[in-house]
Order: structure tokens, then sequence, then C-alpha cells
């Protein structure tokens, strides 16, 4: 054991804190610049921009699918250092997404029958539902390379986080470029899509954030 | 925080600046602190102790640079020593000694899956023996009859519920190949 000691005093290095906003939030924050190019240059923005952004509809697909990243960004944080607990932010993001049902299923409700069809599916869902995995696809490997830099002792939880801002991040970036004006297409398509990526991040966790 | 771990801060921020002295120092007051914490808690095992310890010294020499000066030092080190104990845990498949402090470990061992599956692998093993064999580990081992009851029970006399059980563990144990350690995952 003693040895053990003097060879660890001999390696060491400074090793100056690391701080984990950057390593883990940092990391996604420069990733996300692929999947934005994607949309703006690949899929491309919604031909009716200029008129989307006066109508409610686009600030509430853009914000609710931000404010689940933003709920589960601290959670992700506090997660990849040891002897930090998860805190309320996998709950937040768990509240969003309720109300996000909720208010989806009251829309269907108060819809026509005749319109009920288009309300739920749209004419994008299958496209939102691959579009926002492969745009969450950069910022999830990126959340995963932080976690791996940092110490995360509780791999599902940080995993599940991690899928919770990628997958938020990923769908608010989508939101740009996706024409779908229902709020029930938003709580159910955009959501199972983070749903999906969140469920890969706790599922992923424990094999890939070992150390 | 306590005098101690207010010190064992200092150490360790001294230590990510490069300060040689004061990590050698900071290394062995840890080595008797998980010494400790591992020893409450493997009591039945007390030959992977020494390993973790130096496992967890290892961890904490690669991962100093996660550990913020801002926070006190031993939730970031108890942080690290469950890490590798609930690591361990995993790899050797062993019961729990004592109970651990955190109800997230709880939660983990506790879950009503990992029970039930626990519980279907035992019905499956049950199943491959002869039924006389499986009713005798029933009716003894798992419902905690004695073999005079047992015997009541099945009509069959005490001696043969012992052999079946005896008999019936044996062949359990024969068909039930030990998988590498990948945990229940």
């Amino acid at each position: 054991m003693n040895d053990m000691i003097d060879q660890l005093t001999r390696d060491l290095r400074p090793a100056p804190a690391r701080n984990a906003v950057v390593t883990v939030l940092g990391a996604m924050a420069l990733a996300s610049l692929i999947p934005l190019a994607i949309v703006l240059f690949v899929f491309e923005p919604r031909s009716d921009m200029a008129s989307a952004i006066r109508l409610p509809h686009f600030w509430v697909k853009l914000g609710v699918m931000a404010l689940i990243a933003a709920c589960a960004a601290p959670t992700l944080v506090r997660l990849s250092r040891p002897g930090g607990s998860a805190g309320p932010g996998l709950l937040l993001a768990g509240i969003a997404g309720g109300a996000l049902v909720l208010a989806g299923l009251v829309n269907l409700a108060l819809s026509p029958d005749s319109a009920r069809v288009d309300v739920l599916m749209g004419h994008s869902w299958s496209s939102c539902l691959w579009k926002v995995g492969l745009l969450s696809a950069p910022l999830f490997i990126a959340s995963f390379l932080g976690l791996r830099a940092m110490a995360p002792t509780q791999p599902r939880l940080a995993g599940l986080a991690a899928g919770l801002v990628a997958g938020g991040g990923a769908a608010a970036i989508y939101s740009l470029s996706c024409a779908e004006t229902s709020l029930t297409f938003l709580s159910s398509w955009y959501l199972l899509a983070v749903i999906l990526v969140a469920l890969a991040g706790f599922l992923l966790g424990p094999r890939l954030l070992r150390w | 925080m306590s005098d101690e771990t207010v010190r064992l801060s200092a150490l360790m921020a001294l230590s990510q600046a490069g300060d040689a002295k004061a990590y050698r120092e900071l290394l062995q007051l840890l080595q008797v602190r998980l010494t400790a914490y591992f020893a409450r808690r493997l009591a039945a095992d007390a030959a992977s102790v020494d390993d973790l310890v130096q496992e967890t010294l290892m961890a904490i020499h690669v991962k100093r640079a996660t550990y913020d000066p801002a926070r006190p030092f031993t939730a970031w080190l108890f942080g690290v020593a469950r890490y590798k104990l609930i690591d361990h845990y995993r790899r050797f498949k062993l019961r729990r000694t004592e109970p651990l402090d955190e109800a997230r470990f709880a939660e983990d061992m506790s879950d009503p899956v990992a029970a039930s599956m626990a519980r279907m692998d035992l019905d499956e093993i049950l199943s491959r023996l002869p039924p006389k064999q499986a009713e005798a580990i029933r009716l003894v081992r798992l419902r905690g009859l004695t073999s005079g009851e047992a015997a009541h029970a099945t009509g069959a006399t005490e001696s043969a519920i012992k052999v079946n059980v005896h008999r019936g563990l044996k062949a359990a144990t024969l068909t039930v190949t030990p998988k590498e350690g990948t945990g229940h995952e």
C-alpha cells in the first residue's frame, strides 16, 4: 500500500479543478453547431419563418423543448461529479413534459372530430422522430464525452439527464425547420423523440460511463 | 464542515496544484479512512478491503481534477468510495453485509423488477429438477417448514424429504453454471 502511495505521489502533476459546466455543457454547446448547421443547410428552416416568428406556436415549440433541456442541465452538471445529488432537475423536466401532455390532450379534445387525426399526426410525425434523433446524436456524444472527462458515480441518472438535455436541445433546434402548428403534435411526437433519446442515455450510461 | 473535512479539503486543493508533500499526507489519511469505510461494509469479505482501498486511491488520483475546491472534500471522497463499493458488489454479486446510508443504492437493490427476475430464475431452476426434489426444496428451504412438517404435508417419510432436499440442491448447483461477472444488467 505504501508503495502505491509513493508511486501516486511521484506521478502527481498539477491537475487544476475541472469546471463541470464548461466540460459537459460547453462541449454540448460546441457540438450544437452541427445540428444547427444541418437544420440551416440540409433540412432548411421553415419557409414561412418570417411570419411564423410572430405566432405563438413557433415559440411554444422552441420554448418547451428548450425548457426541458434547461431543467435537466443543472442535474447533468451535478451528477458529473462524485458526491453530487441529482437535485430537482429531472422532476422539473418531468413536470414540464407532463404539463405539455395535458395541454396536448386538451387541445385534442377541443378540436373538431374531423380535424383530430391532423392535429395528432400532422404531416411530418415520422420525420420529426428520426430528424430529432439524428440531430441529438452530436449533442449526446458530446455530453457522454464530457461526462467521461468528469467522474459520474450514478451513470444511469447521469445518462438520463444527458439524454434529456441532448433530446430537448435537438428538438428545439429541429423546431426551426418544422412547420407543424399543433400543440398535440408537439406533446406527442416531439416529446416521444426526447423520451427516446433520454431512454438511450439511461440505458447506455452504465455501459459507457464506467471508470 | 468539520475540522477534518476542512483539512482534507485544503490538502486536496494543494494536491491539485501539484504539492507532492500535501498529496502524500492526504493519501495516508485517506488510506486510514477508506480502510475503515470498506471494512465496516465488507465484514464478510475482509480480503477485498485492501483491494478496494487501492482501487479507490487510484480512482482519486485519476479523477482528482473533478474535485471542486469550493465544496467539502468528504462528499466527493465518499462519492468515489461508494461508487467503487457498488462496482465491487456488482462484480462479485455479494450480499450487502450492512445497509448503506444511501437510499439510492437501496433502491437499486430492492428494485421489484430485479426481485421478480430472481424469482423467475429460481422457478426455472426448480422446474428442471425431479418433481419430488423440487417440492421438498420449496417446502423446506423456501417456505421454511421443518423436514417433519414437510413429510406430513406430502406423505413422504422425513428422511426421504431430507434426501430430496440434499440431492435437489446438489443437482441445482450443477445445472446453474456461473456466468462471468456481468451483473444483472
